[in-house]
């Protein structure tokens, strides 16, 4: 069985909408970055589901979307890192990781 | 295995350019802002800690990283002046180098410059004079040069998230507050949000055109879309567009904005109200010009650029009200800047619209679109710098002079400085002859040439509106009596000083002086 190239894009945009929905309405940090997480994942699902599309497209050089994968991944760990350090700094100052008692900044 | 393409099968089916000397000269500017601030993040460590209290601890610091930002500067310079040879690309296609990027990295790299100038004094003041301070905002300088620069979709996102990164760490930078703190995780949930949309977006129309190459992307919608997958292209074209919103700060996507610069140190708010907003605007210009103005054979080309401008109108409008009425109510200086920057990030995509219009209906030889956005940002640069290093020019101890009650009495105390800032705030509100004023006119110009009268009727009406703030800045520092507050120390602040006399000069000179400017916005617009 081989799944279609809109299946898998509806089950990656589906996958997005469940970390957009956990960074908009969940209150705890770690649970704010691992929806971020989710986000870029889905993502890369659906590169991956271009990546096998475009294997039959002969003008061009198929590796394309695999690189990007790359890439994405690359750049999702670098974010992870920058992100742990601030809730880092912030949990030192703060001693919570309650996203609606972090609210000094208003107006 | 048979439906496997005969490239993957074959031994040695990609020929693999090495990186030429050609690639490594284009991007030296880059090159030059990365190594200097490898050098200074090395130097931090074998720099002695502190002899006394009041004087620079670590002047070679400044000195470096200030002297990096101008030989980079001074590069790109030399390649404004050089004769036009059209749009060049290195890396295999991945930059593209033309006029209006080198135009928008000279920008990028003149807020660099003048913040690592203003940020002398403050970090000094705070004792906060660490390698990481300049090498981050040179750092994110160089990655925002690429950003302007980048030709591919995957070089656009890998170098917005280099340069994003960096500015999330500068706004945490002074990590002992707890208002810092809570600004920088603020900025960095919603970038990475943002980025997120941006990166669906661009992988979606990375599906539907099948290329991360813009110069393919246009020839694909030059060829009438036959092979586009258009509900597949609009998703992507509407995802992008919320990314980019977010970072340039329109309306619903602004969240973040406030908060960021209201906690960041004063001279890093600066710092990325210029820089982020400049490189941003590149890109979402090119974006805009290439999906929304290329001709195409089918409807393809029709249909995106009325949905673009119906999109980007949208959100000029709501962002001129919002960030303008919002301005008016704020009790601080600082958070009255960020609600004025949103109002400015309106008025930018105003001139964004009037350049599609224009680049659609056919551009006159050797002109070009987006001019009125790079005439408005360059005032718009100057003005910003020079009202944060004000702000922080003027702080005390710790504090940065954030209030406006702060600055009651100042046209006595410090008449010079309070001139300063007196020609700022017009030149903000946009009153002639001031630079603030010709960029405005130019913008709001071209946008009933093009039709769009609505647009610059509400951009006219909100920026009578914001008179009203900037000018309770002036009233503050002439009209009221300054009892309360204490003369500023008397520490050495030649560095902020310097800061201040050049941008506010350079702000005066282009309100003389706008024909001039105008020429250069001219010759330096997007082809």
């Amino acid at each position: 069985m081989t799944l279609s190239l809109s299946f898998c894009l509806h089950l990656s945009a589906a996958i997005f909408s469940i970390g957009v929905y956990g960074v908009l309405t969940r209150s705890n940090l770690i649970v704010i970055l691992m929806s971020l997480e989710i986000m870029l994942n889905a993502v890369n699902l659906s590169l991956v589901a271009f990546g096998r599309a475009f294997l039959t497209d002969l003008t061009r050089d198929p590796s394309g979307p695999q690189v990007f994968v790359i890439m994405v991944l690359a750049v999702a760990a670098a974010e992870a890192a920058v992100g742990l350090s601030i809730l880092l700094a912030v949990y030192r100052k703060w001693r919570t990781t309650n996203a609606g008692e972090i609210d000094l900044l208003k107006g | 295995m048979q439906n496997l393409p005969a490239i993957l099968l074959e031994s040695s089916p990609v020929s693999l350019n090495p990186v030429t000397s050609t690639d490594l000269l284009a991007i030296l500017p880059v090159l030059i802002l990365l190594g200097t601030g490898a050098v200074v993040l090395v130097m931090d460590l074998f720099q002695s800690v502190p002899a006394g209290e009041g004087e620079t601890r670590k002047p070679v610091l400044h000195f470096l990283s200030i002297l990096g930002a101008v030989i980079a500067g001074a590069q790109i310079c030399g390649a404004l002046a050089a004769p036009d040879t059209g749009a060049t690309s290195f890396f295999r296609d991945a930059l593209r180098i033309d006029k209006f990027s080198l135009a928008m990295s000279l920008l990028i790299v003149l807020g660099a410059a003048f913040s690592l100038l203003g940020a002398a004094d403050t970090l000094r003041r705070r004792g906060l004079e660490h390698g990481e301070f300049h090498a981050l905002i040179l750092f994110s300088a160089a990655s925002m040069i690429l950003f302007t620069q980048s030709a591919s979709l995957i070089m656009a996102f890998l170098s917005l998230e280099t340069l994003s990164m960096s500015v999330y760490v500068l706004t945490a930078y002074t990590r002992e507050e707890k208002r810092s703190n809570e600004g920088a995780l603020k900025y960095f949930i919603l970038g990475s949000l943002s980025t997120g949309f941006l990166l669906l977006g661009l992988v979606f129309i990375y599906g539907a055109t099948r290329s991360t190459n813009l110069v393919e992307i246009e020839a694909a919608l030059r060829g009438g879309g036959a092979n586009l997958d258009s509900p597949l292209l609009l998703c992507g074209l509407a995802l992008t567009l919320i990314g980019l919103s977010f970072k340039i700060g329109a309306f619903p996507f602004h969240s973040w904005l406030p908060d960021a610069y209201e906690g960041a140190l004063s001279i890093v708010t600066g710092f990325m109200a210029v820089t982020v907003k400049v490189a941003s605007f590149a890109v979402l210009l090119r974006l805009a010009l290439l999906f929304g103005s290329t001709p195409s054979a089918g409807t393809i080309g029709a249909e995106l650029h009325a949905s673009l401008t119906a999109a980007l109108s949208t959100l000029a409008v709501l962002t001129m009200v919002f960030g303008n009425v919002v301005a008016l109510v704020q009790r601080s200086l600082k958070r009255m800047l960020a609600y004025s920057a949103i109002a400015h990030t309106g008025y930018l995509l105003v001139g964004v619209i009037t350049a599609m219009e224009a680049k659609r209906s056919g551009l006159a030889a050797g002109t070009g679109a987006g001019q009125a956005v790079l005439f408005y940002l360059f005032p718009y640069a100057l003005m910003t710098l020079g009202a944060f290093t004000c702000m922080s020019y003027l702080g005390r101890g710790t504090e940065d002079c954030e209030s406006l009650e702060s600055y009651r009495g100042l046209g006595r105390q410090q008449p010079v400085l309070a001139l300063g800032i007196l020609l700022l705030m017009i030149s903000f509100a946009g009153i002639p002859p001031t630079a603030g004023f010709w960029g405005k006119l130019l913008i709001f110009r071209q946008a009933i040439d093009t039709g769009h009268w609505g647009l610059a009727l509400t951009g006219i009406v909100t920026s009578v509106v914001s008179v009203y703030y900037y000018l309770s800045v002036v009233v503050n520092m002439y009209m009221q009596p300054g009892g309360e507050n204490e003369p500023l120390s008397t520490e050495p602040r030649t560095c902020g000083k310097l800061a201040i006399l050049l941008t506010v000069g350079a702000v005066a000179i282009v309100g003389l002086l706008p024909d001039t400017f105008f020429r250069l916005s001219m010759a330096y617009s997007l082809r």
